[in-house]
């Protein structure tokens, strides 16, 4: 009871949190919206019993990704969306519908899924060696490329972002 | 034993966490902004993968989880480099300028 | 007749390839000449070229000998021998095979055949010897002499066929041998489709055939006939051969009368006969020689042949025997009217061949196929031989056909003159072998008034325009004193041949000689009887007097024309001028080719401008560009959606997965109902 109490609390603060990144007009603001979501959201893998994935969203995401948000909306001074009105309507339109489509049908998919159910209790943590066992065996391969990726994420970051010689 | 927290309310969470990414990613014209609508989604996936490792029992779940953590920060890293590089030239984060890939 | 057909031989024997193999020999010859004068032609020195051609034509010849020495080895009545060369179509029951079919009326036919040809391609060697295509002419006569070989030895209506359609197509090159003129693309191109037009009856029926018989095979068909065997036609149900052939049909004919029939069309394009002869007078565009070998002695004669294969059909349906002898009679005399007013040496030539082929269907059609038969061996010699008298006159004269320009050339050409002569009497039915065979059709004919009378009137033509044709050529005085002067006799390889079939001509009167005559030898009837049947013999007497009323006929026509042409010059001209419009009518050949020009020629040209404008450039070139349009235009709509928005796209790929995630939702609905 207390933990469905809980839950739905932190649930409605994500949701909330999202809300508030798609209005606000500054950009920064929707950051910080953003990190005040990625911290429910992190709640909730411990409300389920992933407390290394936790924790890994708190670093990883929340401190670092978006931090590099925020370095990039504070390098382009960027302060108030200045764009002038917009005239694709289409897109509002369009858009709303598309959504609230997809916002059902995916709550009528979750809301069917009654057959699956919670195994064991859910608070009991993940044990981390068993974490990382399966990491280091089964999907060893995905581990090896992923790091490969960072190292091309770093190469490309550093090609991409260089000004061009001879000036821009 | 009774599962506290029903399955179908975290999924029914991540469907509307998702359904407002996709939102953002329609109406918003700041490119970053449109951005961060997109890690959004991809967190809204990461806690449907959660909840289903926990459903079934094994930890494969929270594994993909990881490495799609991993895979955002690569993404995010190499997005954020073009858009600097966009801006350099337009001198505008908004996304309605960039119209070049157009009949 | 029928009863005498029960002894004959159609047990036709199945005989091996490897025993009868002389037999590929007499097609192989032929079609290696082909290939090598074809394909390497050009290169070779003219002397080996010509040996090739005649040589392998003169392997064929002997090679004929010699299957004829191996028939006349067996016993008379089994002498019908179907040797299967390679089993070509099979459907299911029913199979057609590449077969060739041995027996005396073939072998005859097949001797006929080559051993002109022979003669013929010598005679070619001189008079195309400063064409410059000469390797492409002797290949191409190889290959006719291949395909007429193949026809007359074929086993079934298929390899006949074959033959049929290969001995048309080389006729077609030969005639328009030079292209390059456009008389003679004309001439070859009318040829091809006036036959065509036949070759469309002769197929219909042989499906019809097919259809009933369930073969093709000349000794399977006519076994079934003959023993009124159970089919198996098409429409179902096992019947007696007999019912199935007497069968009526919505136009009141039987089903074997219109197969005959349909046959029929094939043998009057193919042997220009009433009404499809118009390509045979044009068809003299082509080298002297070919009009001697295809359209005197071989191809045209090859409908005559059919009809003489497959009497056994023709029989049954009395109908169509009628019209084959009607038509044969008519043609003959209508054919030697418009002779007598030729002034183109060729063609009063081929005007005469038409005749005289109307003759061997008449005899065909009364029944008497043996002296059909034979009226096409001795034509195939006097007729190839008038031909290469032409040949030669026309090589003294630098080419002139026209005779209003000839005269006097036996004193420069006298054995041109008198080989011609011999030809030109017999052919007049005045001099044997040409009196004996024409009289044997005459006597045959001789109960039905009114062909016999024909019959007689064109005698009496035939011998008015041959004299008309010697005496303007060869005697009185020369009209063209230049062309003239230059007149010469012709060389060795071509007067040599003209002699030898000289000496053929007289020499083949022993196949068959009348009663009255010492000796009475009867050669051919005897041969041909177990396939042909047989011969009504006359007694002395009758054949005297039948002879004798030939003979008149004949004489009568040759009075008049030495009359006309020779003792008082310019008599005729007196009824020419008396009846301008007949002579007009006669003279223009019965405006038969404008009649055909205005009712197929240029209504088919109007309908197919029409169609070509209206259904080709409208519908199909319509519709062709129609699509590259609507392509075009989809692209320029579909396009529109690149507005390059990233928003946009963003839009498409989340419409679409929403439209995907409810189709799969609904999916799973009905799946779980």
């Amino acid at each position: 009871m207390l933990l469905k109490a809980v839950f739905l609390l932190v649930a409605f603060g994500a949701i909330v949190g999202a809300i508030g990144m798609l209005v606000s007009p500054k950009p920064v603001h929707s950051a910080l919206f953003l990190v005040w979501t990625l911290f429910c959201i992190a709640a909730i893998y411990l409300l389920l019993g992933a407390e290394f994935l936790a924790v890994v969203q708190i670093i990883v995401y929340a401190g670092a990704i978006m931090v590099l948000f925020l370095f990039i909306i504070m390098l382009l001074d960027l302060r108030r969306d200045e764009f002038g009105p917009d005239t694709m309507t289409v897109q509002w339109t369009w858009g709303l519908i598309f959504t609230a489509l997809l916002a059902i049908a995916l709550v009528v998919v979750a809301g069917a899924a009654v057959a699956l159910r919670f195994s064991g209790d859910p608070l009991t943590l993940t044990p981390i060696p068993d974490l990382a066992r399966l990491l280091f065996t089964k999907y060893l391969l995905a581990f090896e490329i992923a790091s490969l990726i960072l190292l091309i994420a770093m190469v490309g970051v550093v090609v991409l972002a260089k000004r061009p010689k001879g000036g821009a | 034993m009774e599962a506290a927290i029903p399955l179908n309310w975290v999924l029914a969470l991540s469907a509307v966490l998702f359904s407002l990414g996709a939102l953002g990613v329609l109406i918003k014209r700041n490119i970053i902004v449109m951005f961060m609508s997109i890690e959004l989604m991809l967190n809204a996936a990461n806690i449907a993968l959660v909840a289903f490792s926990r459903a079934h029992g094994n930890l494969d779940g929270q594994i993909v989880v990881f490495f799609t953590m991993t895979l955002a920060a690569a993404e995010v890293a190499i997005g954020l480099a073009i858009i600097v590089a966009l801006f350099r030239i337009r001198r505008t984060v908004d996304v309605d300028r960039a119209t070049l890939l157009k009949w | 007749m029928a009863e005498a057909q029960v002894e004959m031989a159609w047990s036709v024997i199945k005989g091996s390839v490897e025993e009868w193999s002389s037999v590929l020999l007499v097609l192989a010859f032929p079609l290696t000449g082909f290939i090598i004068n074809g394909l390497w032609g050009r290169r070779l020195p003219k002397p080996i070229v010509s040996f090739v051609a005649c040589g392998s034509i003169f392997g064929a010849f002997i090679s004929s000998l010699y299957l004829l020495a191996m028939n006349l080895a067996l016993p008379p009545l089994q002498r019908s021998i179907q040797v299967t060369v390679y089993p070509w179509l099979e459907a299911g029951p029913v199979k057609i095979p590449f077969a060739l079919l041995l027996d005396p009326l073939s072998i005859a036919m097949a001797l006929t055949v080559s051993g002109v040809s022979f003669l013929i391609h010598v005679y070619s060697v001189d008079y195309m010897a400063h064409d410059e295509e000469f390797s492409r002419y002797f290949a191409l006569l190889n290959l006719f002499v291949f395909f007429m070989l193949l026809l007359v030895l074929a086993g079934n209506l298929a390899t006949m066929f074959i033959g049929w359609e290969g001995v048309g197509l080389c006729s077609f090159q030969l005639i328009s041998f030079w292209f390059t003129r456009e008389r003679a693309a004309e001439a070859g191109r009318k040829a091809f489709i006036v036959t065509r037009f036949g070759d469309f009856g002769f197929l219909v029926a042989t499906l019809g055939l097919l259809a009933i018989f369930g073969t093709l095979d000349f000794g399977d068909i006519a076994r079934a006939v003959y023993e009124n065997e159970i089919v198996k036609p098409w429409w179902g149900g096992e019947v007696r051969a007999l019912d199935a052939l007497n069968r009526p049909t919505a136009i009141g004919l039987t089903l074997g009368t219109l197969i005959c029939l349909g046959l029929f069309m094939g043998a009057v394009g193919k042997s220009a006969q009433f009404p499809l002869y118009v390509w045979l007078p044009d068809a003299m565009e082509g080298p002297t020689p070919v009009s001697a070998l295809i359209h005197a002695a071989t191809m045209v004669t090859a409908g005559v042949y059919m009809v003489a294969r497959l009497n056994f059909l023709f029989e049954q349906s009395p109908i169509a025997l009628t019209v084959v002898a009607v038509i044969g009679a008519f043609t003959a005399a209508y054919a030697a009217t418009m002779g007598c007013v030729e002034n183109d040496i060729k063609r009063v030539l081929a005007y005469s061949t038409i005749s005289q082929i109307g003759y061997m269907f008449l005899a065909c059609g009364l029944g008497a196929d043996i002296a059909g038969f034979y009226h096409l061996v001795t034509h195939a010699f006097f007729k190839a031989l008038l031909f290469l008298c032409a040949g030669s006159v026309m090589h003294a004269m630098h080419d002139v056909l026209d005779i209003r320009r000839m005269g006097g050339l036996a004193k420069k050409m006298p054995t041109t003159a008198l080989t011609f002569w011999i030809g030109g009497l017999a052919l007049a039915g005045l001099i044997p072998s040409g009196l004996f065979s024409k009289d044997a059709i005459l006597h045959a004919a001789e109960n039905q008034k009114v062909l016999w009378g024909l019959g007689l009137f064109t005698a009496s033509l035939t011998a008015f325009y041959t004299t008309r044709l010697g005496v303007k050529v060869f005697h009185g005085k020369p009209r063209d004193e230049q062309l003239y002067e230059h007149a010469h006799e012709s060389p060795d390889k071509m007067t040599i041949p003209m002699i030898l079939l000289a000496l053929g001509t007289l020499a083949v009167s022993v196949l068959w000689m009348p009663p009255f005559l010492p000796g009475h030898w009867k050669v051919l009837p005897e041969y041909l009887s177990p396939v042909l049947g047989e011969i009504h013999e006359p007694s002395p007497q009758e054949a005297l007097q039948s002879t004798i009323w030939a003979i008149g006929a004949a004489s009568l026509g040759l009075i008049v024309a030495l009359m006309a042409y020779a003792w008082r010059p310019g008599t005729l001209w007196v009824f020419a001028k008396a009846l301008p419009f007949l002579y007009r009518l006669v003279a223009s050949k019965y405006f038969v080719d404008e009649i055909y020009a205005a009712i197929i020629t240029r209504p088919g040209r109007r309908l197919s401008e029409l169609i070509s404008a209206h259904f080709d450039l409208g519908v199909i070139d319509a519709t062709v560009n129609g699509v590259g349009w609507l392509t075009a235009k989809i692209g320029s709509a579909v396009r529109r959606m690149q507005t390059g928005f990233v928003r946009n796209y963003a839009l498409y790929f989340i419409g679409a997965s929403v439209l995907l995630i409810f189709y799969m939702l609904v999916r799973g609905v009905m799946m779980m109902r």
